[in-house]
């Protein structure tokens, strides 16, 4: 075929694609498998649930007895030394909830994406503790989602390595958190964090580390290498699905009980269920990343000092962003008051340790201008974007209000910046943005200001915005 | 619960992290499988699907899809073409990857034009024009090998027919599209 009919396939009608990519989706991704053992696997779960329905009082001891049996945990039992979490004395700017993401204020930065492919990990687990409180992300990108957190005991290992005997878990809060009254739950879950990774505290407007917490990242989408599914008496109860943010799942679930792929069904025991789902990581084409990685990956003595230097609270804050995939990088920033700071440190592993921005000293901690208190006194509505020429043309879809603490030739500089997009109101495909800055001086006094000024004073800062005033990005598929 | 794809669109539009959350929980694992079936390598495809997940949220507003499969599975699929091509030119594919790619040979990048864009544009009607006369399976079979790349022996598998009735299926639909394009003055 010529290159013109090649390009075309990426331009073939949405309808077309459309049907495909729905269909393909309902075949199923688990792909290479062989279909004699899909059915013999089908067969196999649905003779284990005929016997369970006809005699579940003679197999229940047999059941139990086959849980307790199971293979050994492979725990980093003994690396953990704490295992609750820390609570940072200082009270953060309540201004940092209301400036990153979420419905009212937006955000402009792109996201930042990790630990994306952990899934190779599939656990059986009872709820230990739900903590009261709501949490958030610290980094601003993705502040605008909210979790409960979850405190779980480990009962078995269903396929990956280095599985803490506990571990924290974030369950998102449209969902009800309460699965204490299930004896145990098979979860497949991300690993989120390594030691001490921190999360904002939303009712005590705190920063708390976690050591190892971990989440879903498919819940439902991803029925066969576990997501959630509780046993009552080591028996698949549907019960959970009656629950409030659940019930959507019914849907989704009874579709799933319909399909080979589900490791579980109703009647179905444990013991099939984690048979079904190590069958199904088997014959998944790609092999997840599937252990549980610790900090103490990084064994060099530059290593150690920086892990020494980031430790919770003792040097101020930082949080880490980390990717865990073929070996792990984890990049620590310092965060003040809650918002993001210039400095940053980089582990990666076996590389050599990478550092940027200039460093916050304790002196500088002590008189730091209050970022949180500018935002909160600034009226938002009053500031309309003033670099766009055609602005009673355009219609805001969106603003977001974000603040940073850069150092820069020794001096601790504070900025606010707020970012506007706007499209045309009879086109969808062009847009427009905008944006604002406030430059804080170390004295905590401010002023208004323009990209070049404010580059001036802190250097070539990646969150200073690089987009064209007045002129539309054409944006298409 | 997964979100409606209007939801999601909705999240986009409200400049809100949680759609993209919620866009990897829907469609992460399925885009992740059209990338790796074009790349074979994990890391890269990771890469493009945060890619997609980027230009997504860079594209939503002001684009208000109303097919959000076709959507993403279009972004994913152009990223990760792009992104075999880079690797061609930096030579960072293995050999035993390059054959079940042959059919991207006559792909490589030639600093397209407006009028390349707009004949691929003719093209791709064409086709869609053709795929919607042909029966279910045999565009299901098609769309499986030259939209999403993958091998004939995970094409049965997945259309749940034999190796033999998709290379019979594969090779009377080229031949027929073929006759069309020809039939629209198309150079093969």
């Amino acid at each position: 075929m010529n290159q013109h009919i090649q390009n075309a396939f990426c331009e073939l009608d949405d309808d077309i694609v459309e049907e495909f990519v729905q269909e393909d989706m309902q075949r199923g991704t688990v792909a290479p498998q062989n279909r004699k053992k899909l059915f013999f696997r089908y067969l196999s779960a649905a003779a284990a649930c005929l016997v369970i329905a006809i005699g579940i009082s003679v197999l229940y001891p047999m059941l139990t007895k086959d849980i307790q049996s199971s293979k050994t945990p492979n725990t980093l039992s003994g690396t953990i030394q704490q295992i609750d979490h820390l609570v940072y004395p200082q009270k953060i700017s309540p201004a940092v909830l209301n400036t990153s993401g979420g419905h009212q204020s937006g955000q402009s930065a792109p996201p930042i994406f990790r630990y994306t492919y952990t899934e190779g990990i599939s656990v059986v687990a009872r709820v230990k503790e739900i903590l009261p409180d709501i949490y958030r992300e610290v980094n601003a990108s993705s502040a605008g989602a909210r979790y409960h957190v979850l405190k779980l005991e480990l009962i078995d290992v269903i396929y990956g390595n280095n599985v803490p005997r506990e571990f924290y878990y974030l369950l998102p809060t449209y969902l009800d958190p309460d699965l204490t009254e299930y004896d145990a739950i098979v979860f497949g879950i991300a690993q989120v964090g390594f030691e001490n990774y921190l999360l904002i505290n939303e009712n005590e407007l705190q920063y708390e580390t976690f050591t190892f917490l971990f989440r879903t990242n498919n819940a439902y989408s991803d029925p066969e290498r576990g997501a959630v599914i509780p046993f009552t008496n080591n028996v698949f109860d549907k019960s959970l699905w009656e629950k409030d943010g659940w019930k959507g799942v019914d849907h989704q679930l009874n579709n799933a009980l319909g399909s080979t792929e589900f490791p579980a069904n109703i009647g179905c025991s444990l013991a099939q269920t984690k048979e079904n789902i190590l069958v199904g990581y088997n014959e998944y084409p790609i092999k997840p990343f599937d252990r549980v990685l610790s900090l103490n990956i990084f064994q060099s003595q530059e290593e150690k000092k920086v892990l020494d230097y980031v430790k919770p609270f003792q040097n101020g804050t930082f949080q880490q962003y980390g990717v865990i995939q073929n070996g792990a990088f984890v990049r620590y920033t310092r965060f003040i008051n809650g918002f993001s700071t210039n400095e940053e440190i980089q582990l990666t592993e076996n590389q050599a340790v990478r550092y940027t921005g200039e460093r916050f000293t304790q002196q500088d901690l002590t008189s730091i201008p209050d970022l949180g208190e500018l935002i909160h006194s600034l009226n938002l509505d009053e500031f309309k974007p003033q670099h766009t020429p055609n602005l009673e043309e355009l219609t805001i879809t969106s603003r977001s209000v974000m603040g940073r603490y850069v150092k820069h030739n020794g001096i601790v500089y504070g900025f606010v910046k707020i970012t506007w997009r706007m499209i045309p109101q009879d086109s969808e495909f062009e847009q427009y943005s905008d944006d604002l800055y406030f430059l804080v001086m170390p004295d905590g006094s401010y002023r208004q200001t323009e990209r070049d000024e404010l580059r001036q004073y802190i250097g070539d800062d990646p969150y200073i915005n690089t987009f064209e005033y007045g002129e539309s990005t054409y944006v298409h598929e | 619960m997964l979100l409606s794809d209007e939801k999601i669109i909705s999240l986009y539009w409200e400049r809100n992290e949680y759609a993209i959350n919620e866009t990897d929980r829907k469609y992460g694992r399925y885009l992740l499988s059209i990338a790796y079936h074009i790349l074979k390598n994990e890391a890269d495809s990771v890469e493009c699907q945060n890619d997609t997940y980027l230009r997504t949220w860079n594209s939503i507003p002001p684009q208000n899809p109303t097919m959000l499969a076709a959507y993403f599975a279009k972004i994913m699929r152009s990223v990760a073409i792009n992104r075999y091509h880079a690797n061609l030119c930096d030579k960072r594919i293995p050999p035993s990857h390059m054959e079940s790619l042959s059919d991207f040979e006559s792909v490589l990048p030639d600093g397209s034009t407006v009028e390349a864009e707009l004949e691929a544009k003719r093209i791709a009607k064409i086709i869609s024009d053709y795929l919607r006369t042909i029966p279910k399976r045999r565009r299901y079979i098609f769309l499986c090998r030259y939209f999403a790349q993958y091998p004939t022996h995970e094409i049965a598998i997945r259309a749940g027919v034999s190796l033999s009735t998709v290379k019979k299926d594969l090779a009377k639909t080229k031949k027929e599209l073929e006759q069309q394009l020809k039939k629209e003055e198309v150079t093969l």
